[in-house]
């Protein structure tokens, strides 16, 4: 199967690592300084910062739907500034991204944006449920099963509540049978209850299938109780790096003061 | 501001007194029409198998064309649309076709044609189709512009190509606007159809040419109502269906669709809000699982539309003639016909040309004025928040929805029919048309206006008269003239083929020129055409920026 292709150093060592990764985008903004970090296999990691602190820019990086301008970025094995064309689409099939906005196709039943995750293994492009194969539909429906939607199945995606349409996209993401799960403020669009179940269920799926789930957040607390690492965000710079077990409430709200530490707080994450 | 309305109000005049358009003209015309209605009364009726077959061949090269200009367009609009244009070059190079197409009149391909085909279908579903790419290429590139660009984005962090996320994530949504387009356009080209007549193609606009040709008014007028009938009937069809189209069903719908999507959605397996399954329940057994959607109304539908359109290009194709083998031979000549328009040539009468062209340019003008004084009560009346009595505004949007279902050059045939030949009938043909679409913007402009100003002065106690000219004129104000500066490209566009049809202008040259073959002559009167609807663009451009 093709899934194997990605993975270029025989599946060790860390699954994302960056370098010194500086974005400065054509209008002049710096939206990533420096930024370095290791990811292992299997980690849960949450990424918080105030608005326009640069989570959004990072978790697009890690999707290789930017490249840096200047430092290394390596994802899978591979170094993504040397990517192109089909080799780049090979890295972003294996990378799961959910949405603040969902981004479904509103027009399309529920199963056939699911089966849309996988078309970064078919050839060619595709429209209406039929055309893709049998066993891909039944596979849609499994994890429409895993996350609670296959009685929607056949609904128009458009009509399902905010909480439901991220489950879908939750679906659609589980379709491309991805490595890593990137998660952009995944809740902030959805009401307290279906919140729950969505970050509940991103971290159930992330321990079966051991995959590795970095996810951007605002809450403070959902963050501590979901993640097993927080790294902070100001300004594009890294001002918190530490273990979630090891903080509490007051200390991780320092990333979004002012005053609050300068030094960056590193502490062993990957023993 | 009053600058531009004392301009504008004195070219107005300035172009009915040279054009002879007055009072006594009018009641002159009125007596004239008398005279013409003994004429033409009885109307002497074509068999009701020639009206069945003039409709079918009218209606068969219409659809055919509107499929062509659509089937053209997708790929152009794809290209030049900046989300989905595989490289700049390619945006740059159909950004340029959907111009020129738009650029060149439908009137002048079908003379080529017709020239190159002889009499018949083809001719006029290759010039209709050719040109509608200039409104519909533009269109659809603006619908594909306009989706959302989250799924897109989705689509490219899943690994999906360039042709992927486009059937997946912006076809589906460009869909609905894609068809209502399509079905816009069809309106268009069958008022288009009746000029091209006059220049041999197929269909009711040749037999009502053809009649009048024969000085048989009485015919002549019963062709042009019953086209005037099908134009009602099948804008009154495609506004019905645009409306369905367009109305996102976000909850279902409503109306018989909503109906079977909420009735199937209760007795659905589950349905409200599911919650992922406890560990240790099995799900259903793989291959008894529904895999593909109930056979609901969504599919009946989605079948018999497909089957319609299908059929109905079948009977087209086969109905209309245009696969007949003869016409195989008109493309080897193209080189050879092409070459008869070029280069531009005036065969001696360029005094004549500019004359009709100033006449055409007058005959906009003094169109644009006359539509406007008449559009202005029309539309306020028409606006929900002003008119004061829902019976008022529900009439007079009758009467603009009415009157834009009209085409132009029918009406002109008709008001040159009452009134004699020359440009008043086709000043009075435009004003009248002009009044379905100013109308409709005053209309809407009018209901979109702040009322918080409105609402002060009547608590100051002012009358509705004072309220309407100091509160809510003046806030509709740009959009109006915008609004005018538009009727008057379009109704200068529209007066340079009024002369096909003999109501002034320098559309006379074009069909004199077709019937002497001096083609050259042709390509002279468009570009001049070109120049003066450049210049006006120009015009208006500086205008809008003065007034804004
Ligand atoms: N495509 C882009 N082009 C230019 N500037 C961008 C782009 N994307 C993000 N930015 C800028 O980069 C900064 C970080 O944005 P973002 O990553 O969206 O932050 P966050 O997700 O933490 O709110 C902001 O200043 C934003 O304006
Ligand atoms: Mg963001």
């Amino acid at each position: 199967m093709a899934e194997h292709v990605v993975r270029n150093d025989g599946g060790h060592g860390p699954v994302v690592s960056l370098t010194g990764v500086t974005k400065e985008f054509d209008g002049g903004v710096t939206a990533l300084r420096g930024v370095g970090f290791e990811v292992p296999e299997g980690q849960i990691l949450a990424l918080l910062g105030r608005s326009g602190s640069g989570k959004s820019t990072l978790l697009r990086h890690i999707c290789c739907l930017h490249k840096p301008t200047s430092g290394s970025l390596r994802v899978l094995g591979n170094d993504v500034a040397k990517a192109h064309g089909s080799r780049l689409r090979q890295i972003r099939r294996r990378i799961g991204f959910v949405f603040q906005q969902f981004n479904l196709v509103g027009q399309l039943s529920v199963l056939e944006n699911v089966c849309s995750g996988a078309l970064g293994r078919l050839f060619g492009p595709r429209l209406g449920l039929f055309s893709y194969p049998r066993s891909l539909r039944l596979e849609a429906l499994e994890h429409l099963d895993r996350v609670g939607m296959s009685a929607h199945a056949f609904q128009r995606t458009s009509t399902l509540s905010g909480g439901q349409q991220q489950r879908v996209a939750i679906a659609r993401a589980l379709m491309q049978r991805p490595a890593i799960l990137l998660a952009d403020e995944p809740v902030a669009s959805l009401d307290p209850a279906s919140a729950d179940t969505v970050m509940r269920l991103l971290r159930e799926i992330a321990r079966e299938k051991s995959l590795t789930v970095i996810g951007s957040l605002h809450q403070v607390d959902l963050a501590l109780g979901w993640a097993d690492r927080i790294i902070g965000l100001r300004d594009g710079e890294v001002v918190l790096d530490a273990p979630a077990a090891s903080l509490d409430t007051s200390a991780a709200m320092g990333v979004y003061g002012t005053a609050a530490a300068q030094e960056p707080v590193v502490l062993d994450v990957t023993g | 501001m009053i600058g531009f309305l004392c301009l504008f109000t004195s070219a107005g005049i300035w172009s009915l007194n040279s054009l002879g358009v007055d009072l006594t003209a009018l009641a002159q015309g009125a007596s004239n029409a008398e005279m013409f209605i003994r004429r033409t009364w009885p109307l002497s009726l074509p068999s009701t198998e020639e009206v069945l077959r003039q409709t079918g061949i009218t209606l068969g090269t219409v659809f055919l064309a509107t499929l062509l200009s659509v089937a053209l367009s997708l790929p152009l609009a794809v290209w030049a649309s900046s989300v989905a244009t595989p490289s700049p070059a390619h945006r740059l190079m159909s950004r340029g076709l959907i111009v020129a197409a738009r650029a060149v009149p439908d009137v002048v391909l079908a003379i080529l044609f017709v020239r190159l085909f002889g009499l018949g279908a083809l001719p006029g579903v290759l010039a209709m189709g050719l040109h509608s790419i200039g409104m519909v290429g533009k269109l659809y590139a603006d619908a594909i512009e306009q989706t959302s660009p989250g799924p897109r984005e989705a689509l490219s962090s899943i690994g999906a190509t360039r042709g992927q996320r486009l059937l997946t994530a912006v076809v589906p949504q460009a869909l609905p606007a894609f068809i209502a387009i399509g079905l816009h356009r069809f309106d268009i080209n069958l008022r288009v159809s009746a000029v091209l007549g006059f220049v041999g193609v197929a269909g009711i606009g040749f037999e009502m040419a053809h009649a009048f040709a024969r000085l048989d008014f009485g015919l002549g007028i019963s062709w042009a109502l019953i086209l005037l009938l099908l134009c009602l009937l099948t804008e009154l069809v495609s506004t019905s269906i645009r409306r369905t189209l367009l109305r996102d069903p976000g909850d279902g719908g409503t109306g018989a669709r909503g109906l079977l999507t909420r009735w199937s959605r209760r007795s659905g397996p589950g349905g409200g809000a599911a919650s992922p399954p406890p560990p240790g329940t099995e799900p259903p057994a793989r291959s008894s699982r529904r895999i593909s959607p109930p056979f609901g109304f969504d599919r009946a539908r989605r079948w018999a539309y497909t089957v319609t359109v299908l059929a109905g290009v079948a009977v087209s194709l086969l109905g209309s003639g245009v696969l007949d083998a003869r016409n195989t031979a008109g493309w080897a000549g193209f080189t050879t016909t092409l070459g008869l328009f070029w280069p531009p040539g005036d065969a001696g009468m360029l005094d004549g040309l500019l004359t009709a062209l100033l006449e055409t340019v007058q005959i906009g003008l003094a169109a644009t004025f006359l539509g406007a004084l008449l559009a202005v009560p029309v539309g306020t009346l028409a606006a929900r928040n002003i008119s004061g009595s829902r019976a008022v505004h529900g009439v007079f949007r009758g009467v603009v929805l009415a009157v834009r279902g009209l085409p132009e050059l029918v009406v002109a045939i008709v008001f040159v029919v009452v009134i004699g030949l020359g440009p008043v009938a086709g000043v009075l043909a435009l004003a009248l048309g002009s009044v379905g679409l100013l109308g409709k913007l005053v209309a809407d402009s009018l209901e979109e206006i702040d009322t918080g100003p409105l609402e002060a002065m009547s608590a100051l106690g002012s009358s509705r008269t004072q309220r309407y000219f100091t509160a809510v004129l003046p806030q509709a104000a740009p959009a109006l003239i915008g609004g005018l500066l538009y009727q008057l490209d379009v109704n200068i566009r529209s007066a340079t083929l009024l002369g096909l049809v003999g109501a002034g202008g320098v559309g006379f040259f074009l069909l004199q020129a077709t019937q002497t073959r001096e083609y050259d002559v042709i390509t002279l009167i468009t570009l001049m055409t070109f120049a003066v609807v450049f210049v006006l663009e120009l015009v208006s451009m500086l205008l809008r920026r003065a007034v804004r």
